[in-house]
């Protein structure tokens, strides 16, 4: 495989979020921060990307924290990494498809390692957090030298490897509001092997039923690996939204979802095959999604 | 550019000092400073989990780790498993059960198979074998891992 040993570089460990900015600021694209280094490492090895600097997170207090209280928003830190959400049994209740997501990156010794926000900054289009993040309608917070910005997930992701990151700036928190009652919100991912991979393609839905009947108040479809950035599938919620989400509801939506993909071709897939495999994947996802809505 | 620093680890609950550059891996501290071959390289970069060892108990890949920041954690190696010449139950367990082949994928199987149990004493076979997703094995199959870690969690039921 030819993996050589790591490029040379200067590491830095700051103490505090200014410090971080302000270096990244300095060295502009000849400095990258390292979160869990499950992604930048492998990238540094295959020199995708060699930096002069690097500088490591972990020595800045807090940025590992998670919180969650009953009815307010969760909120993560940007070194939470994918284990911390699979050991907390409320994050498995109440935010279902994010708690799946995190579940299925890598491996054990990965999900240790690798940071929830490592993997939005990452930026790859099949990012395993993304789309039950965006169904959530999670809300970054980004810090850089001129201050503090939010912006919606969704408009976090700019193309392959590319994020609405500024020079200076990180992720410094990321918040996801409560769902509201009788919600479901689940991610379906489809890898090339069983374990151990990357998606090939990956499903998120979030579905909010209406009171005592069954209709569809609030849809959110969003999918990962099919595109240059994770999307969302309007027109498939379109579909469903004030809908009682029958058999043939939830074929056609997946489909329009199939149809609003657009995948490539790659060591993991043919794009027919992923366009295929987006509407078996939205159908079980709204399905799912509409059985833990209904029990919730 | 890159100059050498001191370091402090903590492996297999000795304190060792090393000195090493920015780019040096927990992975070449264990295997070349420490002489502590146990732990393997093969893929170098975190599908394969041969490079396994515990951090504050829980499987990482060394070789995705810089050694800088392995300082303040307790790190295990397949090394620290016995005691004083006894092996640990799963070491025993792989060999009782046929577990053990080449041997290359066994030291990080083990370790993850001690994070399990020490987390989760009487896992399922489902169990086990998530917790082992993340070594990957060219020999065995891994029917006889799973047996025998199976064999060292539930030592009184027959396999």
């Amino acid at each position: 495989m030819g993996l050589r040993q790591l490029p040379e570089f200067e590491y830095v460990a700051p103490k505090e979020v200014g410090e971080v900015c302000s270096l990244l600021q300095r060295h502009e694209t000849n400095a990258q921060v390292l979160a869990g280094g499950t992604d930048l490492l492998v990238s540094m090895k295959q020199r995708s990307r060699s930096p002069r600097y690097v500088i490591g997170l972990k020595q800045v207090p807090d940025l590992d924290r998670l919180s969650y209280q009953d009815k307010e928003a969760l909120r993560l830190g940007p070194l939470v990494t994918h284990q911390i959400l699979v050991e907390d049994p409320v994050i498995r209740k109440r935010f279902g498809g994010l708690w799946t997501a995190c579940s299925k990156i890598g491996t054990p010794q990965i999900r240790n390692m690798g940071t929830v926000g490592g993997n939005l900054c990452n930026g790859s289009p099949s990012a395993d957090c993304a789309p039950p993040l965006i169904a959530f309608q999670a809300v970054v917070k980004v810090i850089g030298v001129k201050g503090e910005r939010s912006l919606p997930l969704e408009e976090f992701f700019l193309g392959p490897g590319k994020t609405a990151l500024q020079a200076g700036e990180i992720l410094i928190e990321i918040v996801v509001p409560c769902p509201p009652s009788r919600s479901g919100l689940v991610y379906v991912k489809l890898p090339a092997r069983t374990a151990v991979d990357i998606a090939a393609v990956g499903v998120a839905a979030c579905i909010t039923l209406d009171g005592k009947n069954e209709v569809c108040r609030d849809v959110r479809i969003v999918m990962g690996a099919v595109a240059p950035t994770p999307i969302r599938s309007r027109k498939a919620e379109e579909i469903l939204k004030g809908q009682k989400a029958r058999d043939a509801v939830i074929q056609k939506a997946a489909q329009i979802a199939s149809e609003e993909a657009r995948p490539i071709s790659d060591v993991r897939s043919s794009a027919a095959y992923r366009k295929e495999m987006v509407s078996v994947l939205t159908k079980q996802a709204i399905e799912q999604a509409l059985a833990q809505a209904k029990s919730a | 550019m890159s100059h050498k620093q001191l370091i402090a680890l903590r492996i297999n609950g000795e304190g060792r000092e090393v000195a090493v550059e920015p780019r040096t891996t927990l992975l070449h501290v264990l295997r070349e400073d420490l002489s502590l071959t146990g732990t393997k390289e093969s893929c170098n970069a975190g599908d394969c989990g041969a490079c396994t060892v515990l951090m504050d108990g829980r499987p990482v890949s060394s070789c995705l780790t810089l050694a800088i920041e392995a300082q303040g954690k307790d790190i295990l190696t397949i090394e620290g498993l016995d005691q004083e010449g006894r092996l640990h139950p799963l070491q025993q367990a792989f060999i009782d059960h046929y577990a053990v082949q080449c041997g290359f994928c066994t030291p990080g199987m083990i370790l993850s198979a001690k994070a399990l149990l020490d987390r989760n004493p009487q896992p399922t076979e489902e169990e086990v074998r998530e917790a082992i997703s993340g070594n990957l094995c060219r020999c065995t199959g891994y029917v006889k891992i799973v047996e025998a870690i199976l064999a060292a969690a539930h030592p009184n039921v027959t396999i």
